[in-house]
């Protein structure tokens, strides 16, 4: 796409400003300082890619020489199209207008199309940029910039990620010279376990030297355990002889001496005196019971001769036995009788009070026959509920009397209030219809005088556009190329005046679509006369249509004062204007007001007088009730008081207080049946007393027992007595006949005794036979000599017993005695305490080593059990492989992490993207070849640039010359990048070379007028020198000169 | 008709610790492993004494000499007693682990037991009958025997049947330290009726009948290379002079190393539901014992990139030692290794023009280029000749060939680390 021409309306300093064509590859604006080259790179920006809103904070560049803020810029695309764009400043960027070189307007969507489908942003960073924008950074911020110049899309933006990541990976693996790092930790701890290793294995030298020192333990052991066999052997010997001689052997010898000097008492009978004794002591016992024995059979004798006194009552046993038996019944009914007799005579009390209670005239006969049936009861029920029916209805009546007669009064005064206020209200001076009439004058009045002002406005508007015609000078050599634009124009004016219409509505509309027209027809008009009569002079084109329109808005005018006389005249007043249309609508709003209050008033008095009249009627009508319902409560009052009296029953009885004395009557006949039950409760009792008397009269006379029979309470003592005198009687009866009995026994065993006696002084004599004893006194002398006798011989055997066992069986007690009789007391005790004495020494030295043999065992058993060095070796292995690991993960990550460098390396090498081999073509040559590389890091998202010497530097490393020539490249190489693909926009730029030294300014120079042979380059300078360098650069290039326009 | 029993074990490493270990096993498994080489010895007496053996024959390396472990040659005399206790004889020699003149406890060996000297002896199995069988066997007397043991034999008197029990490498058995290195031939020219062999840690029958040559392996394993059951041979000497071979598992912990495919698993839970499967299989199959896995992921899939993120493989293991740790018996995940790849298609992608492309050509150019190869390693040798970690690294550094499994490792860490561009 190429800039064919401009024409600023207004814009900055500009208005009605024009310039072209621009045919050649390269032009140049050349003006001074402020002569407006940066307000021309902004005009192109905004007329091509919109208006900033006016939010933004950029240079608005206002019209401030006058002019429609905007205008137009005539492009030729790469296909041949010629379009020319319009747009003025407003919302959106501002509206756009697309005419075809015919004037045939274009849609707006081929705008996009034209540019090439760049952004604003894309023109104003990549074609159209001054000098401070050349090397800001928004150019390698925007996102579809830079993913031309880095490698975005060729595999690599994790890159820096994944080197960064590794690099961590390493660090905490293994870092050279850190500490921090797995490995040294691992290697650490297995310096420590090493040291632990080191320690455990001395162990071993230990054991060692615990191992033979117990060897030699065991065989001191060994030799001393045979040293104190031997001693105890000796010491066991000589302690049997020193036992032998202070016990058994002294023992023997003394027996034998005691022996001989006893006589021979051998035969004698087994335990000769217990046995005596005990014949003597049986002998005393059969001689004790026998004189017993005899001492009885006299005693029973003598009891059983015995006569008994009354020994007849036992005749009369059963009725004894009977009088016993009633006697506690009898008891008590004595206690009984007088707490019996209390409780009559209370009861006749109670009677007594319950009668009088009743009344003088009741006694017991009254009370028995008292009418209690179902029949007077239902009778007084039946009166109670009419007595109580009437009474209710009377309350209830005259209640509801009371409440229709209030309702009466407040209805009155209701009705008193309204009438009150309807009189004190004013009376409406206009009718209904007279109201409506004049409403609709006065809408139609507001109406036309809306009309009338916007007519107003349209003429004065009209007429201002005819003066302005009149007044303005069209420069001869701008008409040709101005008619185009004032075609358009007016024909977008008409448009909007037909929109405007349509908004407003109402009268507008019409009034906007023949204005429109109007204007579309002058477009018209203008174009065709553009057409055929161009380079003639006329009369401004837009003055006749703007008449016609001025000619109609003064009808429009002149129908609407019409309209509004007329109301004037129907509404009584002189003129309509805002303020007499105001206070007309004011006097009928009040007017409307009177009236409708007027209404409501007169509405609530006929409500209130209504319910007045409802009222009255109620309250007659309840007055009657009460009349009625007072007549029957009387009559059922006088036919109760005449049921009373057919009763003997006082008048003041009410059925309530009836059911009362029926509850007393009911009282009075509980107490005198309770009263006759409790008289012949106590006449039985006393029947029961006088036939206990009776009972026990008899026998107390026949046994001489003492009874008052005027006092038949007191017979129970005496039946006591007559039963205490059976007991007697019979208990001496039994006695008899027991010693009846017991004389035949004691007699029996009499002669038993006797038999015992006998015999026992039987055995007597012969156990004396036995022992060749004269009595009992010989008998027991001779058992003690045996005794004496025995004894000793029993000594004598447990002495030669115990020496047997001290010498051991067989012939060793011969040889024990044998030494026994050549030995001595004082040596073997001698012996003993020296064998006794080793044998401690022994048995110590013996403790020591065993004690010591202990720990070493204890000691070796820990060194052997010891898990320590078990675990120590396993945890080295455990570090070692753990070493081992780490080095291997970090070796992995080295690898891969030279994999990726060498992969890149080889990548930047080869494989740079072609923006920036087309710009290191560019930056090369604008350097002379200082510069021989431009590239970009895989992955990063930087610039840099490599020198001849092969050093790598950054943008921000160059002078600002360089740096300058080195982001002017970079646009080269994305022109072209991006010119491969759409519309090859044009290179402008505004004073972009000034830092550049002559040599590379020329360079540069060069470089654009290469680039120009497929991009329209415009150059804005003020400097000549800029300008010589490209008409040399032409030259040398052998193109056409660039074309030179000053701005003033 | 059975002539002899008895039981061939080697190789019992007492108190000796576990390899390749990286992470602190949990308590109730390092105490388990602490004990495990004594326990797997103990199940072996209990073997001899259940099935009524006439003799143990232990064919070396029973405890690690350079250890000094007093603990193991302790518990080891301890088992003798036991075995001598119950009428059982005993048959030692030692190997390149606890040569004769290594370090020894003193310890009293009772009476029942022969220990072989440095010159080969012969002892008979039953002392009453000292023509029934015979064992001749000679121990190391130091480290580095690198002569062939079996040479020193000579000619030796003739038995019913006869026992060689030697510690040694046949036919340079691949794996294990050539010591007192031998042939297969040279011991089938021996006569003898059985060569109880030590040495190889993996169980082998070098030759079945006359004689029969065998290796037991050691009974316990000790490392994630040591996998499957471990344990001794129970022989039955006939009296055709043949043997029947009957293996017995003593081992009291099992290593075990198994893959999951994550090609077939869509989800980061479906990936752990298998890993629970699988370990509980592994547990079915241990006969009652705990099992320490080493689990390798490999394939193609999705959860490549999931897996490639750090500390996930050791959260993964959490998760599976939290539900199975704690079990009686236990199994316990010591260690999982991502060996999967991405899920793009390689091939298709180098011969692309992007950046991916280039680093996939520049690992296939590390095969032939050796500068290439230089330049990858760089930076290298800051570690592995580091003062202070090289005595701890001097055998891990890579040879070309783990340098080129590196070289793929590090490619699939690229790769992933390019992740969004490269997919």
């Amino acid at each position: 796409m190429k800039i064919r021409g401009l024409r600023i309306d207004g814009f900055g300093k500009f208005a009605d400003f024009e310039c072209g064509p621009l045919e050649r590859p390269v032009t140049i604006f050349q003006g001074a300082n402020e002569a407006g080259k940066s307000t021309l790179l902004a005009f192109i920006r905004r007329v091509l890619f919109g208006f900033p809103d006016g939010r933004s904070r950029r240079n608005p560049y206002p019209p401030l020489a006058g002019g429609r803020h905007g205008g137009s810029i005539t492009i030729v695309s790469d296909a041949g199209e010629i379009v020319t764009v319009h747009r003025v400043q407003g919302t959106g960027g501002g509206p756009v207008t697309l005419n075809a070189a015919s004037g045939e307007p274009l849609p707006q969507a081929e705008l996009p199309r034209l540019l090439g489908h760049h952004s604003r942003d894309i023109f104003q960073n990549v074609f159209a940029f001054t000098l401070d924008e050349l090397h800001n950074d928004a150019l390698l911020k925007d996102d579809r910039i830079n993913s031309q110049i880095y490698s975005a899309g060729m595999g690599a933006s994790k890159l820096p990620a994944a080197l960064k990541r590794l690099s961590e990976e390493k660090s905490r693996l293994f870092l050279k010279g850190g500490n921090k790092h797995a490995i040294h930790e691992a290697a650490r701890a297995l310096t420590s376990v090493d040291s632990g290793i080191a320690e455990v294995r001395n162990n071993a030298q230990q054991y060692g030297d615990l191992s033979a020192r117990l060897d030699e333990v065991k065989t001191e052991l060994t030799q001393l355990d045979g040293r104190r066999k031997e001693n105890q052997s000796r010491l066991d010997r000589q302690e049997r002889l020193k036992s032998a001689w202070d016990g058994p052997w002294n023992e023997l010898n003394m027996v034998e001496q005691e022996l001989a000097g006893l006589p021979v008492v051998d035969d004698f009978p087994t335990d000769g005196v217990s046995r005596l004794e005990g014949l003597e002591e049986r002998r005393r016992n059969a001689r004790r019971e026998f004189q017993s024995a005899e001492r009885d059979v006299a005693d029973f004798k003598v009891r059983a001769g015995t006569p008994v006194e009354h020994e007849a009552i036992l005749d009369g046993t059963a009725d004894v036995r009977r009088l016993e038996q009633g006697r506690t019944s009898f008891d008590n009914s004595v206690r009984d009788l007088p707490k019996r007799r209390n409780q009559v005579e209370e009861q006749r009390n109670t009677l007594a009070a319950t009668l009088k209670d009743l009344g003088a005239d009741w006694d017991e006969t009254r009370l028995r026959n008292f009418d209690m049936s179902l029949a007077v009861r239902e009778e007084i029920s039946r009166h109670q509920k009419k007595l109580r029916g009437a009474r209710e209805s009377l309350v209830l009546c005259e209640s509801n009397l009371e409440q229709e007669e209030t309702a009466l009064a407040r209805s009155s005064e209701v009705e008193t209030r309204a009438e009150q206020a309807l009189k004190a209200a004013a009376k409406p001076g206009l009718g209904e219809k007279h109201l409506k009439q004049r409403g609709t004058l006065l809408t139609e009045g507001q109406l036309r005088l809306g009309q009338r002002d916007f007519a107003l406005r349209r003429v004065a508007d009209l007429q201002d556009q005819l003066d302005s015609f009149a007044s303005t000078t069209i420069p001869a050599s701008r008409r040709k190329n101005g008619r185009t634009f004032a075609v358009l124009g007016i024909g977008t004016v008409g448009i909007a005046v037909v929109a405007g219409g349509a908004v407003l509505g109402g009268g507008a509309l019409p009034v906007g679509i023949a204005a429109g027209l109007a204007l579309a027809v002058i477009s018209a008009y203008l174009f065709l006369s553009g057409r055929s009569s161009a380079g003639t002079v006329a009369e401004p084109p837009l003055t006749a249509p703007v008449r016609n329109s001025l000619r109609k808005a003064e009808i429009e005018l002149e129908e609407a004062e019409s309209v509004l006389k007329r109301c004037a005249a129907s509404l009584g007043i002189e003129t309509i204007d805002e303020k007499s249309l105001m206070a007309d609508s004011e006097d009928l709003e009040d007017e409307r007001n009177k009236a409708q209050k007027y209404q409501r008033l007169s509405a609530d008095l006929d409500r209130a007088r209504a319910v007045t009249r409802q009222g009255k009627d109620l309250a007659d009508r309840a007055r009657e009730k009460v009349e009625r319902v007072r007549k029957e409560s009387e009559a059922a009052q006088k036919e109760w008081l005449e049921w009373l009296r057919a009763r003997g029953l006082r008048e003041t009885f009410a059925p309530e207080t009836i059911a009362e004395l029926r509850g007393k009557v009911e009282l009075g006949l509980s107490q005198l049946r309770e009263l006759k039950e409790r008289r012949h409760r106590v006449q039985a009792i006393k029947d029961d007393i006088n036939a206990y008397a009776a009972m026990v009269e008899p026998l107390a006379s026949a046994f001489d027992v003492a009874l008052d029979v005027n006092e038949p309470c007191s017979a129970g003592v005496t039946a006591g007595k007559l039963v205490e005198l059976h007991g007697q009687v019979q208990q001496q009866i039994s006695g008899r006949e027991a010693a009846e009995s017991q004389l035949a026994k004691a007699r029996r065993k009499l002669k038993e005794r006797e038999s015992d006696l006998r015999s026992a002084e039987e055995d007597m004599k012969n156990l004396l036979l036995r022992g060749h004893a004269a009595d009992a006194e010989d008998f027991r002398k001779r058992a003690e000599v045996h005794r004496q006798r025995a004894g000793l011989k029993d000594k004598r055997s447990a002495a030669l017993e115990r020496l047997q066992r001290l010498s051991g069986p067989g012939k060793r007690l011969e040889s024990l005695m044998q030494e026994l009789g050549k030995a001595d007391i004082e040596t073997l005790a001698s012996e003993v305490n020296r064998l006794e004495e080793e044998r401690d020494r022994i048995a110590e030295k013996n403790q020591e080593l065993s004690t010591e043999r202990g720990s070493l065992e204890e000691g070796l058993k820990r060194l052997v059990g010891e898990k320590e060095s078990s675990k120590l070796r396993a945890e080295r292995y455990r570090l070692l492989e753990q070493v081992s690991g780490h080095a291997r993960e970090w070796v992995v990550r080295t690898i891969a992490e030279n994999l990726l460098k060498e992969a890149r390396g080889k990548f930047e090498k080869e494989r740079q993207p072609d923006v920036l081999r087309n710009s290191q073509e560019y930056f090369r040559g604008m350097t002379g070849g200082r510069y021989q590389a431009v590239f970009s890091p895989l992955g990063s998202s930087e610039i840099h640039v490599r020198d001849s010497d092969g050093s790598a530097k950054q943008p921000d490393q160059l002078s600002r010359g360089a740096r300058e020539q080195l982001f002017l490249a970079l646009r080269f190489g994305l022109v072209r990048e991006l010119g491969q693909r759409s519309e090859r926009l044009p290179l402008i730029v505004d004073e972009a070379l000034v830092n550049f030294d002559p040599d590379r300014g020329l360079k540069a120079a060069q470089a654009f007028m290469e680039l120009a042979e497929q991009n329209q380059v415009l150059v804005f300078t003020c400097h000549p020198q800029i300008v010589d360098w490209f008409v040399k650069a032409a030259a040398e290039r052998g193109v056409q000169p660039p074309q030179t326009i000053p701005i003033d | 008709m059975t002539r002899l029993r008895f039981v061939h074990a080697a190789d019992l490493h007492l108190d000796s610790p576990f390899k390749g270990l990286r992470v602190a096993a949990p308590e109730q498994v390092a105490d388990t492993l602490y004990n495990a080489t004594f326990k797997a010895y103990e199940n072996i007496v209990d073997l001899c004494i259940g099935e009524r053996a006439d003799a143990l024959l232990v064919a070396g390396d029973i405890y690690d000499g350079a250890d000094r472990s007093l603990r193991a040659q302790r518990r080891f005399v301890e088992g003798l007693e036991r075995l001598h206790a119950a009428g059982i004889r005993s048959f030692v020699c030692h190997g390149n682990h606890d040569p004769l003149d290594g370090w020894e406890a003193r310890l009293a060996y009772p009476p029942g037991c022969h220990r072989f000297g440095a010159e080969f002896e012969s002892a008979p199995v039953f002392r009453d009958d000292p023509g029934r069988a015979v064992v001749h066997g000679v121990s190391y007397p130091h480290r580095d025997v690198t002569e062939n043991l079996v040479s020193r034999l000579g000619r030796v008197d003739t038995a019913p049947f006869s026992i060689g029990l030697l510690h040694a490498n046949v036919d340079n058995h691949p794996g294990h330290d050539p010591y007192a290195p031998c042939s297969l031939h040279d011991l089938l020219e021996a006569d003898m009726n059985y060569w109880a062999l030590g040495h190889v840690h993996t169980r082998q029958v070098l030759h079945k009948q006359g004689p029969s040559v065998v290796y037991p392996g050691n009974p316990q394993g000790r490392s994630p290379n040591e996998t499957g059951a471990r344990g001794a041979y129970l022989v039955n000497a006939l009296d055709d002079g043949n043997v029947d071979l009957e293996f017995r598992a003593v081992d009291c912990v099992r290593w075990e190393r198994f893959a999951v495919d994550i090609g077939a698993h869509e989800t980061e839970q479906a990936l752990l539901d298998a890993l629970h499967k699988s370990m509980e299989e592994l547990l079915d199959g241990a006969g009652g014992r705990p099992v320490i896995a080493r689990i390798s992921l490999e394939g193609r899939g999705e959860l490549n990139r999931f897996l490639g993120r750090a500390d996930t493989l050791d959260h993964l293991a959490e998760q599976i030692n939290e539900a199975w740790t704690d079990r009686t018996p236990f199994a316990w995940c010591e260690r999982i290794e991502n060996r999967t790849a991405p899920t793009f298609d390689r091939g298709a992608r180098v011969a692309g023009s992007d950046f991916l492309a280039e680093v996939l050509r520049t690992a296939d150019r590390a095969r032939s280029d050796p500068e290439l190869r230089e330049r990858l390693r760089a930076g290298m040798p800051g570690l592995y000749e580091h003062h202070r970690f090289r005595r701890y690294l001097s055998g891990a550094v890579p040879n070309e060939e783990e340098f080129a499994a590196l070289v793929r490792e590090a490619e699939m860490m690229a790769v992933n680390l390019l992740a969004e561009d490269g997919e």
